[in-house]
């Protein structure tokens, strides 16, 4: 009787370590899953920025052959342009692409006085690209910021809190802009 | 309160921490919450036309679904034309056509090479929503090309079918172009003065859709998450809130998941155009 009492107790042990161990791995592994994940989806944000980024150039060229005397303008873009370029946190880049986005804002408003500019052909189809990046963008910020949310409710709540911190795993900062970095630049043609 | 003081015998039986079941439960709730309401804001899918606002006449519909039926042959890709009273309550045409692309899958999956068109009445506006996949041939400047020759001019004069058949007939031509087969017997035309075929961004596109592919796809990451679900004995309490979190929340315009679809259909990324007539 005695030397079965034994075996229950070890293989009870034995069970709750191996299940243990296989609930850590399965935790760990879904936390790196998670983390890949944000990792992916900004890495969608980031090309999109660049895309945008890419994109002025080619409106600007096109706008300073109608409008020469607001260089003003153009040297924010190119200003602004090169901080989301040196941008290194999601928060530096959320703040810079507010910057550039307020800079295009003010360079579109110049287009209005140029009637001939905006029934240039080839100025309609970049307002097309760049209204369709700005899409692409909010997408992919939407789709960021919700991975985020997954992972660090997963990293904060028990059990992920338990080893989250001694695993490295550290809560992913939101891409946050304000509202009226939002708004999609819309083109109306009449 | 009676089902509260039955809880814990149940958990104990389970082995899992009632504080773990407790939050897991109520992640299950929120999703569940969360899925249902998206399904009631989006119109449910009845075929190549959609025609909820009732705008189309019978003959435009059945010239539409007869170029999409072909093109679809041909090419594979898929088109969906949809009219709505209204785009409430999202915000904007925008929102409500890449949430109604992903909930729909328009397209083949792995290929995205969906195109959605919209039309919202009330607020005036129309919008052309391309997959990922049919992004290199339809760039959003070519799609605002479409917009203001073949379809606005119609609008203007409040003829709906007319425009959407427009629009219908330009994403045709292009999409058929790009699979190099011809279905101009079938009405596929494309803008007489339609954007070169490459613009700037077009050979960044192609990077660009490279690096999504690699970094981007959720395909690629829904099997990791697939199987640490497995792994764990006890994770799967929470694995499996974790991947059915993922999967009705890609449902309804796409998680971090839903870069490209892992519900298996064409996925999208906010490409395409819009316009207010």
């Amino acid at each position: 009787m005695k030397k079965y009492t034994w075996l229950i107790v070890l293989g009870a042990i034995l069970l709750v370590v191996i299940a243990g161990f296989s609930w850590y791995v399965g935790q760990r592994n879904s936390l790196i899953a998670l983390e890949e994940s944000v990792n992916g989806a900004w890495s969608e944000v980031d090309n999109q920025l660049q895309r945008r980024s890419d994109l002025l150039p080619n409106l600007v060229a096109t706008v300073q052959g109608f409008a020469t005397q607001e260089q003003q303008v153009f040297s924010d873009i190119a200003n602004a342009r090169a901080r989301l370029a040196g941008a290194g946190s999601v928060g530096e880049t959320a703040e810079s692409y507010e910057q550039l986005q307020s800079a295009v804002s003010r360079l579109l408003v110049i287009v209005e006085n140029y009637p001939e500019l905006r029934s240039n052909q080839n100025f309609m189809r970049l307002q097309d690209e760049l209204a369709g990046t700005e899409n692409r963008i909010a997408v992919a910020r939407q789709r960021y910021n919700r991975s985020v949310q997954t992972f660090n409710a997963r990293i904060r709540m028990f059990p992920g809190s338990i080893f989250a911190n001694q695993l490295g795993f550290v809560a992913r900062e939101y891409f946050e802009i304000s509202e009226a970095a939002r708004e999609v630049p819309r083109v109306q043609f009449n | 309160m009676k089902q509260r003081s039955n809880q814990p015998q149940g958990d104990r039986k389970n082995t899992i921490p009632l504080s773990l079941r407790r939050i897991g439960m109520v992640l299950l709730m929120l999703i569940a919450v969360a899925a249902v309401a998206a399904a009631q804001q989006l119109p449910g899918y009845r075929g190549f036309v959609n025609d909820f606002a009732g705008v189309i006449e019978g003959r435009e519909a059945q010239a539409m679904e007869q170029l999409i039926a072909g093109l679809q042959q041909a090419t594979g890709a898929e088109i969906a034309v949809v009219t709505v009273q209204s785009f409430a309550p999202f915000g904007s045409i925008e929102e409500f056509g890449v949430a109604l692309a992903s909930e729909w899958g328009v397209g083949r999956a792995g290929e995205d090479n969906g195109v959605v068109i919209i039309l919202a009445m009330q607020e005036r506006e129309v919008r052309i929503e391309v997959g990922y996949g049919l992004e290199g041939a339809l760039p959003d400047g070519r799609v605002g090309a479409i917009l203001d020759q073949q379809v606005l001019p119609a609008f203007r004069e409040g003829r709906w079918g007319a425009g959407l058949n427009g629009a219908v007939q330009g994403v045709a031509a292009f999409v058929a172009q790009e699979y190099d087969v011809d279905l101009s017997s079938l009405g596929a035309r494309a803008p007489r003065t339609a954007a070169p075929a490459q613009t700037g961004p077009d050979g960044i596109e192609i990077i660009l859709f490279i690096l999504v592919l690699f970094f981007g796809g959720g395909r690629f990451f829904w099997p990791l998450l697939f199987i640490s679900r497995r792994r764990g004995f006890f994770g799967g309490g929470f694995g499996s809130t974790v991947g059915s979190g993922t999967r009705s929340s890609s449902t309804f315009g796409g998680s971090s998941f839903g870069g490209f679809s892992s519900s298996g259909r064409g996925g999208f990324g906010g490409g395409g155009a819009s316009r207010r007539f």
